[in-house]
């Protein structure tokens, strides 16, 4: 190449770099949750008919389409439960619904994309562990819903308790509708019936971890084929945070939580917490007693085990009505659900699992519409969560149905779909359990920090270099791999190092100026 | 009288090494076909082995049970490697000869573009607003097709054989009444055979092995390919397993294929391409040369 086209790629080149750099930039949303004006397909529809949808005149209504995004395997029949739906709803709602499972691995991933490239949905499920919620809302992909809710889901309004609506608010804005299944979250850990009853280990007086010491032993030393007691490098101090009292707002696995009773909210290094250690320091003890696998650190995932019955106690989720008959299906043995700790709501909880409507839906209103059914009206509920009867499930009775084995329809997650408590009881569940889950929820203390959601942006490099650090400890210290003593003080080390001390200061100061407004 | 020279250390240290890589190489492999054919309940309790303590075939059963769509996404697969291979090798040849001749003036600049590209990418938005937004394929099976249809990597791999061939011979074709894609599709293909059966094997590799442009374009149940099944399988396992333990959610593990059937599956979706590669081996020697001078 000569000198002149050498220069004239060049300033090419430099010119490509600043304005990728340029649209890059763009991309981002720096300064946090904008707020859209409502879309002018919606301030069109208000004008026109400024009243509620019970007198909406259908006949209007021209057909429309909307495309719900969620996670779940995709259906082979789905095909026909869309037709069955948008039959059903002809004369009351006159839409196309399009039902698009995407697996939970890969939700978060392709709903980024459709957000960059223009949405093209209109609803979609998200939540603190698949799509992230906060994100989502900080890059302005969802609509803020307070004005559709007054005006379009008066059904809604009346079934959700106000705790909820609590805690999907981001900036005082409802960005999501909470789906009505169980909201409490209180520590469970899950031993095997027969093996209780064998060692005679009464569940009543089990108030915390170190109460299955002396049966773990007795496990031990009578059942050589089993794992006493389960464990994995997700480590389980997550499973006993509400346990200890904590309410986890940052995240898993980042410092800083607060009391859940703790009205003065002050935030606390969790890993500094006299809790943690007492909590690692019976790990080690029940490692060296041989209670965990040997690998515990290095395993992924123990649901091989758990299909095999081969763990005398399993730990994790949340205590709920029809829990154990859930894990027995699992199992195929007697479990028994131990609580040890009181339930409680708290943000996380609640926001596990959200519908929030795309910025980009061509008819918000429509889409709310539909949600407001879908808390409203069982059948409507019923012929997404379980199918069509006859093709799809059989019913057993009035309130009970079976699923029909390669049916083509049973996406088995009914809490994916608005209300739960609209749904028929599978086959195995106790009828009276959606019952006995909202007394739960609502009998459930509420944690001071509802309603608070954190933000992570000012202190992204951190919670990045933290993360390198509770990757390589977190696994050691919760299974008792090694000793707490020497690794547990270097840990907290690292952590500052890494800048946990900021984090908190952040925390602390967020949670101060939420304090103020309330 | 015998000049074989004794093997000297080195040349058995060379052995050695190659022959710990390839053990290396291999042995996982063999955990896999070990652990498809293993009983579930001695893999939960003796972990795993190399030889099975009871040889079973229930995985396979398992998954032949119901295997329409384990059949359907192979001929996805198999649909999309066949098209796209014959597409993707077409034009890059073409593309490829083009940058290679000598007397086409344009072949410095427009080798440049190509090679830039492999430098730099627009990202993946920008591709998947593409796909979607203007072409409109997403959820088609060109979508899984037209991404890889010209890869930079193989363009400068075909060219670099095509540059060693003599602009004389070319020449002379033309004295004797050829036309240019005469002499592509008669001389100079026939004359680069290895490089061809080089680049089909690694184009058939990329469009076989591919799972990721499934994740961003496929939704139809009945587009998706058996690598992406495979993964999703895998992926979703390890996804729910960490999150189940974070949040107020329920997701029935027990209709997941076990630690067997998995394993299975990964012998089933590998299986056809380790057929074919042996029968590729003999070309390797000549067509992996990119622009360095062959022996």
């Amino acid at each position: 190449m000569n000198k002149r086209t050498t220069k004239a790629l060049s300033v090419a080149l430099i010119g490509i770099l600043s304005l990728s750099m340029t649209l890059a930039g763009c991309g981002k949303n720096e300064t946090g949750p904008s707020k859209p004006a409502a879309t002018e397909t919606a301030s069109a529809t208000q004008t026109q008919e400024a009243a509620s949808p019970q007198t909406t005149d259908v006949s209007k209504l021209d057909n429309v389409d909307l495309t719900w995004y969620f996670g779940g395997t995709s259906q082979a029949d789905v095909g026909s439960v869309e037709k069955a739906i948008n039959e059903y709803l002809k004369d009351k709602l006159n839409i196309n619904i399009h039902l698009k499972a995407v697996d939970w691995g890969s939700l978060g991933q392709k709903m980024q994309l459709a957000n960059a490239s223009g949405g093209g949905y209109d609803l979609a499920f998200t939540s603190n562990w698949a799509n992230d919620y906060y994100q989502n809302v900080n890059k302005g992909a969802f609509l803020p819903l307070d004005d559709l809710l007054k005006q379009y889901a008066p059904d809604i309004m009346q079934t959700l308790p106000e705790g909820g609506w609590e805690a999907t608010r981001v900036n005082g804005e409802i960005y999501a509708v909470p789906n009505y299944q169980i909201w409490a979250r209180t520590d469970v850990v899950w031993p095997m019936k027969e093996l209780t009853d064998k060692y005679s280990l009464d569940v009543a007086n089990v108030k915390g971890y170190e109460d299955f010491t002396s049966f773990l032993e007795k496990v031990k030393a009578g059942e050589p084929n089993l794992i006493p007691f389960e464990n994995s490098k997700v480590g389980e101090f997550g499973n006993a945070v509400v346990h200890y009292g904590f309410d986890e707002f940052v995240g898993r696995n980042v410092p800083g939580v607060v009391k859940f009773d703790d009205s003065n909210l002050r935030v606390l290094n969790q890993f500094e917490s006299p809790e943690y250690q007492s909590f690692v320091t019976l790990m080690r003890d029940w490692n060296q007693k041989g209670f965990f696998r040997k690998d515990a650190a290095t395993l992924t995932d123990s649901t091989a085990d758990r299909k095999a019955a081969k763990l005398a106690v399993m730990v994790g989720g949340t205590v709920k009505p029809g829990g154990d008959t859930e894990m027995k299906s699992l199992t195929q043995k007697d479990v028994l659900m131990v609580g040890v700790s009181q339930p409680v709501l708290t943000t996380s909880g609640i926001i596990a699992t959200t519908t929030a409507i795309s910025k980009s839906s061509k008819n918000p209103e429509r889409a709310m519409m539909f949600l407001n059914l879908l808390y409203k009206d069982k059948t409507l509920f019923n012929l997404i969560a379980h199918g069509i009867e006859g093709k799809h499930y059989k019913k057993i009775n009035d309130e009970t149905v079976e699923t029909i084995k390669d049916g083509g329809y049973d996406p088995g997650t009914d809490w994916v779909f608005g209300n739960q408590f609209n749904g028929y009881y599978r086959n195995g569940q106790q009828p009276g359990i959606w019952e006995e889950t909202i007394k739960l929820n609502e009998s459930a203390a509420q944690s001071v920090l509802l309603g608070f959601s954190f933000d992570p942006t000012p202190i992204k490099t951190e919670i990045a270099q933290i993360a390198t650090v509770t990757a390589q400890y977190v696994p050691l210290l919760e299974t008792g791999s090694v000793d707490p003593e020497k690794f547990l003080p270097e840990f907290i080390d690292k952590l500052k190092k890494a800048g946990s001390d900021k984090v908190i200061q952040e925390a602390q100061k967020q949670i101060d100026a939420w304090k103020a407004t309330k | 009288m015998d000049i074989r020279r004794k093997p000297v250390l080195s040349k058995w240290l060379i052995h050695l090494w190659f022959i710990v890589f390839s053990l290396f190489c291999i042995i996982p492999f063999l955990y896999v076909i070990s652990i498809s054919f293993s009983k579930e309940s001695d893999i939960a309790i003796y972990g795993y082995q190399l030889i099975p303590r009871t040889i079973t075939t229930f995985a396979y059963e398992y998954l032949l049970e119901s295997p329409k769509a384990l059949i359907n996404s192979y001929l996805v697969s198999i649909t999309v490697t066949v098209l796209g291979t014959a597409l993707s090798l077409i034009i890059t040849a073409k593309l490829a000869y083009v940058l290679s001749r000598k007397d086409f003036h344009g072949s410095k600049p427009m080798s440049f573009f190509v090679f830039f590209t492999l430098l730099f990418s627009g990202g993946l938005v920008p591709s998947y607003i593409l796909i979607k937004n203007y072409m409109h394929i997403d959820d088609t099976m060109l979508s899984l097709i037209f991404p890889y249809v010209i890869m930079p990597w193989h363009v400068l791999l075909m060219k670099g054989f095509l540059s060693d061939i003599p602009l004389a011979l070319i020449e002379s074709a033309k004295i004797d009444g050829a036309g240019e894609w005469k002499i592509f599709y008669r001389i100079v293909l026939p004359i680069s055979k290895p490089a061809i059966a080089t680049l089909t094997l690694f184009i058939a590799f990329i469009y076989w092995n591919d799972w990721y442009m499934a994740l961003l374009y496929i939704d139809n149940q009945n587009l998706v390919p058996l690598q992406f099944m495979l993964y999703r399988i895998m992926n979703n396992i390890q996804f729910l397993s960490t999150s189940l333990q974070t949040g107020n959610i329920s997701i029935d593990l027990s209709q997941m294929p076990n630690e067997t059937a998995r394993m299975a599956i990964a012998i089933l979706a590998a299986g056809p391409i380790l057929f074919v590669f042996p029968f590729f081996q003999k070309y390797f020697v000549k067509g992996l040369t990119v622009g360095a001078v062959k022996g």
